[in-house]
C-alpha cells in the first residue's frame, strides 16, 4: 500500500514536470514568434541627397562633452486605473514584469543622451574685422558663443521604454537633453577659454613678428 | 577559548566595515579646439527596413523613417605647426593647411521623422528603442555615404577662400595655400 502511494507520488511529480515543461517551452515559442528583436537588421538602400550647401566661416573653440539622462514618467491617476492598468499589464508578455509588485506609474521612458556643445566664433558675422597697422594686427570679433549642440542617435541610448510611446515623446526627450548640455556647458564659463584658444589659434596663424590685438564686441 | 573569542570579534567586524567609495565619475570633458568649418552640407535620406526576415514570425513589419543630417567640413587649426606658416616676403605668405575633413555632424530630433509604418499578423509596434536603433543604422549609412558628396572638395576651395581674404586683410598681396595629402577621410 505504502509502496503504491509512493509510485503515484513520483508519477505525479514527473507528470507535473511534463507539464511545467510543456508551458515554459509554449511560453517560450509564443515569445519567439511574437517579440520583435532587432537582430540582423539591413536598411534598404535609398540615395543620399544633398539639400542644402551654405558657405559658412565658423572657428570652434572649446568642446564641451557630457551625458544626459532624460525621462518621461506618468503616473495612474486613482487606485482604480492603477488596479486595472497592472490587471490588463499582466496579460502582455512586455509589460508582466511592471505590474508584479502593483506599481502606481504607468508608463516610463527613460533616455540617455550623450551630446556636445560646441563654442567658438562665427567668422561670417559682420562684427568680424581684420586690420592692420606696421607689424601689428587687429582682429575684431562678436563674442564666443555656441555653434553646435550635437546629438546624434549613436549616443542614444534607450534605458527604460515601459509602455507604448509616440515618435513625438522620445522627440521633446532629445530636445530637452540638447537644452541641459547647453545650459551645463554655459555653467563652466567656456567663454573664456574659447576666447584664449582663438588667440593661440589667430597667432599660429601669423607670422612671427606680427603682434596680435584681439578685441571682443 | 577567550582569545579565539576576540580574534573573531575584531575579524567580524573588519570584515563587516564599509567599502570606502569611489570618487565619482566625472562624465564631462572639456576639450579644445581649432577647426575651421568652411561649408555645410545639409543631407537627406529615406531609411526603410523590412523586418520581414524571420520565417518563423507570423507576419511582417516594414516602416519609413526620414531623416535629416547637418554636416560641416572644413580644417583642423591645431593641426598645424610653425614649418606651415611661412612669410615668404613682406607681400607673400604661405600655408600648409591640413587636409579638409569632417569637423561636425548633427542629426537634430525634430528633423526626423516616421513617415510610413505597416504592422500585420503578431508582430508588435517598433519601440522607441528599434527606432532609435534603425535612426543608428542610419547614421552609419550616411556617414559612410556623405564621403561620395562634395563636402570635403567644397570645404577645401571655401577654406582656400576665406584665408586668402584673411591675409589680405594683414596686407598680403599673395597668399600661397597648399594642402597637406588626406590622412583618413573619417567622419567625426
Amino acid at each position: 500500500m505504502a509502496r503504491n502511494s509512493k509510485t503515484e507520488l513520483v508519477r505525479l511529480v514527473i507528470n507535473m514536470s511534463i507539464i511545467a515543461g510543456l508551458v515554459v517551452l509554449a511560453l517560450f515559442l509564443i515569445r519567439r514568434c511574437t517579440a520583435d528583436e532587432d537582430g540582423e537588421w539591413e536598411l534598404e538602400n535609398h540615395p543620399l541627397r544633398v539639400e542644402n550647401i551654405r558657405k559658412i566661416a565658423e572657428l570652434s573653440t572649446v568642446s564641451y562633452t557630457d551625458e544626459v539622462v532624460s525621462d518621461s514618467i506618468e503616473y495612474y491617476e486613482d487606485f482604480g486605473e492603477q488596479f486595472a492598468g497592472n490587471v490588463s499589464k499582466l496579460a502582455d508578455l512586455e509589460s508582466w514584469k511592471y505590474a508584479v509588485r502593483g506599481s502606481a506609474i504607468k508608463r516610463r521612458l527613460t533616455l540617455i543622451v550623450g551630446g556636445e556643445v560646441r563654442y567658438g566664433f562665427d567668422l561670417k558675422d559682420t562684427t568680424f574685422r581684420v586690420t592692420y597697422s606696421g607689424d601689428t594686427v587687429f582682429v575684431q570679433t562678436a563674442a564666443p558663443k555656441i555653434l553646435d549642440v550635437i546629438v546624434v542617435p549613436s549616443k542614444t541610448t534607450i534605458f527604460q521604454e515601459h509602455g507604448q510611446w509616440q515618435d513625438n515623446a522620445r522627440i521633446q526627450l532629445q530636445q530637452k537633453a540638447r537644452l541641459i548640455l547647453a545650459v551645463r556647458s554655459g555653467k563652466m564659463e567656456l567663454e573664456q577659454k574659447s576666447k584664449q584658444q582663438l588667440e593661440s589659434l589667430l597667432k599660429k596663424l601669423l607670422a612671427d613678428k606680427r603682434k596680435l590685438i584681439v578685441t571682443y564686441r | 577559548m577567550k582569545k579565539i573569542l576576540i580574534i573573531a570579534t575584531v575579524l567580524f567586524f573588519f570584515s563587516c566595515s564599509e567599502k570606502t567609495q569611489s570618487p565619482v565619475q566625472k562624465v564631462h570633458d572639456i576639450k579644445e579646439l581649432g577647426t575651421l568649418a568652411t561649408t555645410e552640407y545639409t543631407y537627406g535620406k529615406i531609411l526603410q527596413l523590412n523586418d520581414d526576415k524571420e520565417w518563423y514570425k507570423i507576419g511582417d513589419r516594414k516602416i519609413l523613417i526620414s531623416v535629416r543630417a547637418k554636416v560641416k567640413a572644413g580644417v583642423d587649426l591645431t593641426k598645424m605647426n610653425e614649418q606651415d606658416v611661412v612669410e615668404k616676403d613682406d607681400q607673400t605668405i604661405q600655408l600648409t593647411l591640413p587636409a579638409p575633413e569632417i569637423v561636425s555632424f548633427d542629426m537634430n530630433p525634430n528633423d526626423i521623422r516616421t513617415e510610413m509604418q505597416d504592422i500585420n499578423g503578431f508582430r508588435a509596434n517598433f519601440s522607441q528603442d528599434e527606432k532609435v536603433k534603425i535612426l543608428q543604422l542610419g547614421e552609419t549609412s550616411i556617414r559612410e555615404e556623405l564621403k561620395e558628396s562634395n563636402i570635403l572638395s567644397d570645404a577645401r576651395k571655401n577654406a582656400r577662400v576665406f584665408l586668402t581674404d584673411f591675409y589680405k586683410d594683414m596686407g598680403y598681396e599673395t597668399v600661397i595655400i597648399d594642402f597637406k595629402p588626406s590622412e583618413e577621410r573619417g567622419t567625426k
